[in-house]
């Protein structure tokens, strides 16, 4: 009777701004899922090709080879063959003369090919029997947009599939840990009394020890196989998801609509249906928000750590690792995946956040 | 109190245990043993190698012999590192872990505290938002990715802190580790702090305080002690936090300490040694965690009242 | 009073806004020394919000404007300082929640003795004296005990004296209490409005007493202000007030329950028969402490005739919820229960169902007893589902809507949410739920003890026709003897699990035996109509 509804009125404008950034959130997810799914499709580099004279390249929003690369290729090419190359820019396609002591044989222009840089060649004249080459070699344009990786592999392609791998594991132990903790807490709630203290007292003996702890001796033991990942992250973060479930379920039981459907003669399977299902679905959903980013950081951890997934299959976690190992010179390693991590983390953490308030709010 | 304090002691020992045989159990469960990564072992050597390790006596005796040794304080021989014994290793990592572990703690209360406390009695609500702001960056930035930043920053390009190494404890080379492990906690501590004082000072007996023109310190010293118990109850948590931040810590800047050993035994399948680890690592949490619920007994007398009822 | 005494309290056009919503709209007040004036409203009036804009303790957003004067002294324009040198000493205030109300971590003395430091600056020695002598003064036995004890060790009436010995602390000129009793059982209730009214006389001060029971406050108040939709609508002597309101709000918040009515013997036969009820909980002992169980309901029996109405009063903790729900078979009991004849004792859940739609259950929470994620159609045609499975969407809507007209509700409310309703209408969606079934016994725990006064009346109004039409049986629990006597037949009174008093309605009212009885009724009736 004392606290007036109007205190509602106040927090509106905190509602608005908070509506905003849940939009603006669900906006980055969004554009990082589609990215996740598509780019790779599009980026015109398989995650796994290693491109040998590109590596370590740094991002950037032009196509290589540029005219600094084509120059240092060329010599080192010279070198190989054993021939003086003289080179003239033409647009996309270079027009060489090569000059050597003994006739150059044609199948050494094979270099060309194997090289990232160009495309098969063409003699387009041949003098002095042979010694002297006059060739047309167009270019081969390949974009890295953040770069490339110490093994001369595109980090764009491949912090999306990193992050389809993240994803993924965040949704899918998210699931695992879902089913497991709402099936556990729904049995432990409604049970109640000495089974409930029971499962519950199993739950804090497995608190006391560290997620991590748990996660690397399972994976210790099962191997280091992609889908025992999330279900060994799945497998020990239902414990929370189990509490809350049990904590609703235990609240609900207690309320009058409850007694009432008792009083109807409702059975228990309709009980628990009609009304504590729909009525815990609040906070399961509030939780699943935290749950998710909370899943993909401990698989980024575990695979931090070289625990996780195995290359050449990647995911935020390694790239990390591998950007954290090469940090003097190639920064951009640590960079792109750390934002992709970064940016994911934080609008799943708004947007829980946001849930979280407005759960509050309705109720 | 003492009955309380006795009744949570008591808890400690079986949940203990039961880790304990949970790990163990579950180790032995796994395909493959310790002396697989060598190649082509005589199968003879192999099998003496299983002996002298007793890996050949049936399962629960296995377990009856690691418990006894357990309870005289014995971890038994490392598999992985065989000219040590896991105390060995434990005698030079445990005080490194330590260190760490209760620098970063400390600086994590004692920052996130005095943030929470500036940003809940900041006038005009925009303290709060920056603290929440501020607390996520925190929450985004994970320890691995922090770590290698700091490493840049301080080590690479200003060269004034060295990027690793533990050089026997000497404090520049503390610093960042603890930065590094301290700086998520801070965030989350300064956030419930915030968020705790403030729904201190809305409380009802705040009002009667107020409505009696009591001082403001008087005041803001009530709404405090009505924080502090849930910050307090996340310590127990931020605890276990800071252990599985120490494991990639340790990594990141070559510190010799438990996390270290923790990862090298787990991928060299050093059962002795991993085990150790748990049960040193859950041991820790236990006693965290009983130290939290004695403070919060000691903080709020109905904690101490419901356990008495 | 002889001559008027100088004004201590003077509002002037007080308007408090939250955001856009204005809760008190140009309120003007006047409040003499040694004069209680007594501010009445429903819940919602802005009452609890005038007295504390005035004492500017509202959060710091709020705007408030007009003019607070205490003597001479403008207490909206004042700095805090100045204003803290008033509050707690010239001005106290004594809030509606007494457990909330004090600091849950520190020790009662701690407390007090805070106060009487830091407000009227004696040391802690003196301090300590004093805070005793104030606690025995707001009729605390053994205060030296007490003094060590923590809020949640005493009582919700001990904790209120502790709140007014803390008020009383500075010898106060204007004491504001904000529904000082409202929180607490009616006889505690009782006791703590003499001690208010004693104390006032023997210190002298003058006293805002705000309440949302026109009843209440006859006994103590010399002025009444009525308030509604944060206006003053009408103001007077408190005689003056009851012998001629003039406003609705007033006459509204005078309404009284009806008078007991009328006593019929009729010859029916017994529906519902229970001996020697008894429902035990078990305590949660510690890991070593012995399993304790408490005795919630003790060695009952009762027995009710067709088509009449048992009321079952009781202060809370008494065990007649407990009671209601056992004879419903909701929580296991021992005794014997027989239901139409029909031994119930030995039946299981199974066999329990068919016989649910003839006995239902309402409850006192309109807001905690229907399930916030269905519509009031699914609502109300739960029992349905379950009792008659056969039939379809069409015509179950139908029913549901022919459930609500019976109820007095608009039937396009049947696609609403139950919080979109307000609070009279959620027990009539709930009543609707009950009467679906056509049972023959309904159960009542405290219907109407959630909504304003205006509402009760409706509610039971809308319960006697539903008696009258459909032949219902009752049983009517309420803590509020007023309520009871209006609607039962036939009083039991409940006590730790007992029943102490038993009898026809008009018999336990005007005759009480037991002295617990005659305290109920004092407390219930004070208003000088009994």
């Amino acid at each position: 009777m004392n606290e007036p509804a109007p205190m509602a009125q106040l927090s509106a404008a905190a509602g608005a701004l908070r509506n905003w950034s849940m939009l603006a959130s669900l906006s980055i997810l969004g554009l990082i899922a589609l990215l996740c799914l598509i780019g790779p499709l599009i980026s015109g580099h398989p995650y796994d090709q290693v491109y040998r004279d590109y590596v370590l390249v740094r991002p950037s929003l032009f196509a290589h080879p540029d005219w600094a690369e084509v120059e240092e290729a060329v010599s080192a090419m010279a070198r190989r063959m054993h021939v003086r190359i003289e080179a003239s820019r033409d647009g996309e396609i270079r027009h060489m003369t090569l000059e050597a002591a003994k006739p150059i044989d044609p199948r050494a222009l094979r270099a060309f090919e194997r090289s990232d840089l160009f495309a098969p060649a063409r003699i387009v004249a041949s003098k002095d029997e042979g010694r002297r080459l006059a060739i047309d070699v167009p270019l081969k344009r390949t974009l890295f947009l953040f770069g490339t990786d110490a093994n001369g592999r595109d980090l764009f392609t491949r912090v999306l599939i990193a992050g389809r791998v993240s994803l993924a594991v965040g949704l899918l132990a998210s699931f695992v840990a879902l089913t497991i903790g709402v099936a556990y807490g729904a049995v432990a709630g409604y049970a109640g009394g000495r089974i409930d203290s029971l499962m519950m007292r199993a739950i804090e003996i497995i608190y006391a020890l560290p997620f991590i702890f748990f996660v690397i001796v399972l994976v210790m033991v099962f191997g280091r196989h992609f889908v025992l990942i999330f279900a060994a992250i799945g497998a020990v973060e239902w414990l929370d998801m189990a509490r809350i479930v049990r904590g609703q379920t235990l609240s609900i039981k207690q309320r009058d609509f409850v007694a009432a459907a008792e009083a109807l003669g409702a059975t228990t399977p309709a009980i628990l249906w009609r009304h504590v299902i729909p009525n815990a679905s609040g906070p399961i959903i509030a939780y699943l928000t935290v749950l998710v980013p909370r899943v993909i950081l401990l698989e980024s951890f575990v695979s931090f750590l070289g625990l996780g997934v195995q290359e050449p299959l990647t995911s935020w976690g390694v790239l990390i690792a591998d950007g954290a190992r090469n940090i003097q010179g190639s920064i951009h390693l640590l960079i792109f995946p750390a934002l992709f991590l970064g940016a994911t983390l934080g609008a799943l953490q708004t947007l829980g956040d946001g849930f979280r308030a407005h759960g509050l709010r309705s109720r | 109190m003492l009955r309380y304090f006795l009744s949570r002691i008591v808890m400690v020992v079986p949940t203990l245990l039961i880790i304990i045989a949970l790990a163990f159990f579950l180790m032995r469960l796994a395909p493959g043993g310790p002396f697989d990564s060598e190649r082509a072992l005589d199968p003879e050597i192999a099998k003496n190698l299983r002996r002298i390790y007793k890996l050949d006596r049936p399962l629960l005796e296995q377990f009856w012999l690691y418990l006894q040794s357990l309870a005289h304080g014995d971890f038994g021989p490392s598999l992985h590192w065989r000219d040590f014994t896991v105390n060995q290793l434990f005698a030079t990592a445990l005080p490194i872990s330590v260190a760490l572990g209760t620098k970063a703690m400390l600086t994590a209360i004692l920052a996130g505290t005095a943030l929470g406390l500036v940003g809940a009695m900041s006038k005009g609500g925009i303290g709060p938002r920056l603290v929440d702001g501020a607390a996520i960056f925190g929450i985004v930035l994970p320890v691995f990715v922090v770590a290698p930043l700091l490493q840049l920053g301080f080590g690479l390009t200003l060269h004034i802190l060295p990027v690793g190494g533990w050089n026997d404890g000497a404090w520049q080379n503390q610093i960042l580790p603890v930065i590094t492990l301290a700086l998520p906690q801070i965030a989350i501590v300064a956030r419930l702090m915030q968020a705790a004082l403030i729904d201190a000072l809305a409380m009802p007996h705040i009002r009667t305080l107020r409505a009696f023109g009591m001082p403001g310190f008087h005041i803001t010293l009530h709404a405090l002690r009505a924080a502090f118990p849930p910050v307090v109850s996340y310590l127990g948590l931020a605890a276990a936090n800071v252990l599985t931040g120490s494991v990639i810590v340790e990594t990141i800047f070559g510190i010799p300490g438990m996390g270290r050993y923790f990862v090298d035994g787990a991928l060299g399948r050093d059962y002795t040694l991993v085990m150790g680890t748990v049960v040193v690592v859950a041991g820790a949490v236990l006693l965290f965690n009983l130290i939290v619920d004695l403070v919060l007994a000691w903080l709020d007398p109905r904690v101490r009242y419901e356990s008495r009822s | 009073m002889s001559s008027p005494a100088k004004p201590i309290l003077q509002l002037r056009d007080l308007q408090v806004s939250y955001g856009k919503a204005r809760v008190v709209n140009g309120l003007n007040l006047l409040v003499r020394r040694g004069e209680t004036a007594a501010i009445v409203g429903e819940s919602g009036s802005g009452k609890s919000q005038t007295v504390l804009a005035a004492l500017r303790l509202l959060p710091r957003q709020v705007v408030t404007s007009g003019s607070v004067t205490f003597e001479d002294t403008e207490l909206l324009a004042l700095s805090q300082r100045r204003l803290n040198a008033l509050l707690g000493r010239r001005i106290a205030m004594v809030f509606q929640e007494p457990m909330s109300a004090l600091d849950p971590l520190f020790t009662v003395g701690a407390q007090i003795g805070a106060v009487l430091r830091l407000k009227a600056g004696l040391r802690r020695g003196a301090a300590k004296a004093r805070a005793k002598e104030l606690l025995s003064l707001a009729g605390i036995a053994e205060p030296e005990r007490r003094l060590n004890a923590y809020p949640h060790e005493l009582s919700g009436g001990q904790c209120q004296r502790v709140a007014i010995a803390m008020a009383i602390a500075c010898n106060p000129d204007l004491l504001i209490a904000d529904e000082p009793t409202t929180a607490l059982d009616v006889t505690v209730a009782a006791k703590i409005l003499d001690l208010l009214a004693k104390l006032k006389q023997s210190l002298g001060m003058a006293m805002i007493f705000i309440s949302h029971d026109l009843g209440l406050v006859r006994r103590i108040a010399d002025s009444i202000h009525v308030m509604r939709d944060g206006e003053i609508v009408e103001s007077g002597a408190t005689g003056e007030i009851f012998s001629n309101p003039r406003h609705d709000a007033t006459r509204l918040l005078l309404e009284t329950m009806p008078r007991a009515r009328p006593h019929i013997r009729t010859d029916t036969p017994v529906l519902l028969r229970a001996e020697n009820i008894g429902v035990r909980f078990a305590l949660r002992g510690g890991l070593f402490g012995a399993r304790r169980t408490f005795k919630a309901v003790d060695g009952v029996s009762l027995s009710l005739d067709c088509g009449r109405t048992l009321g079952l009063v009781g202060e809370s903790g008494s065990g007649k919820s407990t009671l209601a729900r056992a004879l419903l078979k909701l929580v296991p009991a021992s005794g014997m229960i027989s239901f139409n004849g029909r031994d119930l004792a030995w039946l299981d859940k199974a066999a329990m169902r068919p016989l649910r739609r003839s006995m239902q259950l309402v409850f006192q929470d309109p807001y905690g007893s229907l399930s916030p994620a269905m519509r009031v159609s699914d609502i109300v045609t739960e029992g349905l589902r379950v009792h008659e499975p056969a039939i379809g969407r069409q015509e179950r809507d139908k029913r549901a809507v022919l459930a609500l007209q019976e109820v007095l509700l608009d039937p396009d409310l049947r696609h609403r949410f139950p919080r979109e309703l307000s609070g009279g209408q959620r027990q009539r969606v709930a009543i609707a739920r009950a009467m679906i079934l056509k049972p023959r016994l309904v159960v009542l725990d405290e219907p109407t003890s959630a909504l304003d006064r205006s509402v009760q009346t409706g509610i039971i109004a809308l319960l006697e026709e539903l008696q009258e039409a459909h032949g219902l049986t009752y049983v009517f629990i309420s803590h509020d003897l007023a309520v009871i006597r209006a609607v039962a037949d036939e009083i039991a009174v409940m006590k730790d699990g007992r029943i102490v008093e038993q009898g026809p309605a008009q018999e336990i009212v005007e005759h009480p035996r037991e002295p617990y009885t005659r305290a109920l009724i004092s407390a219930a009736f004070q208003t000088g109509e009994a």
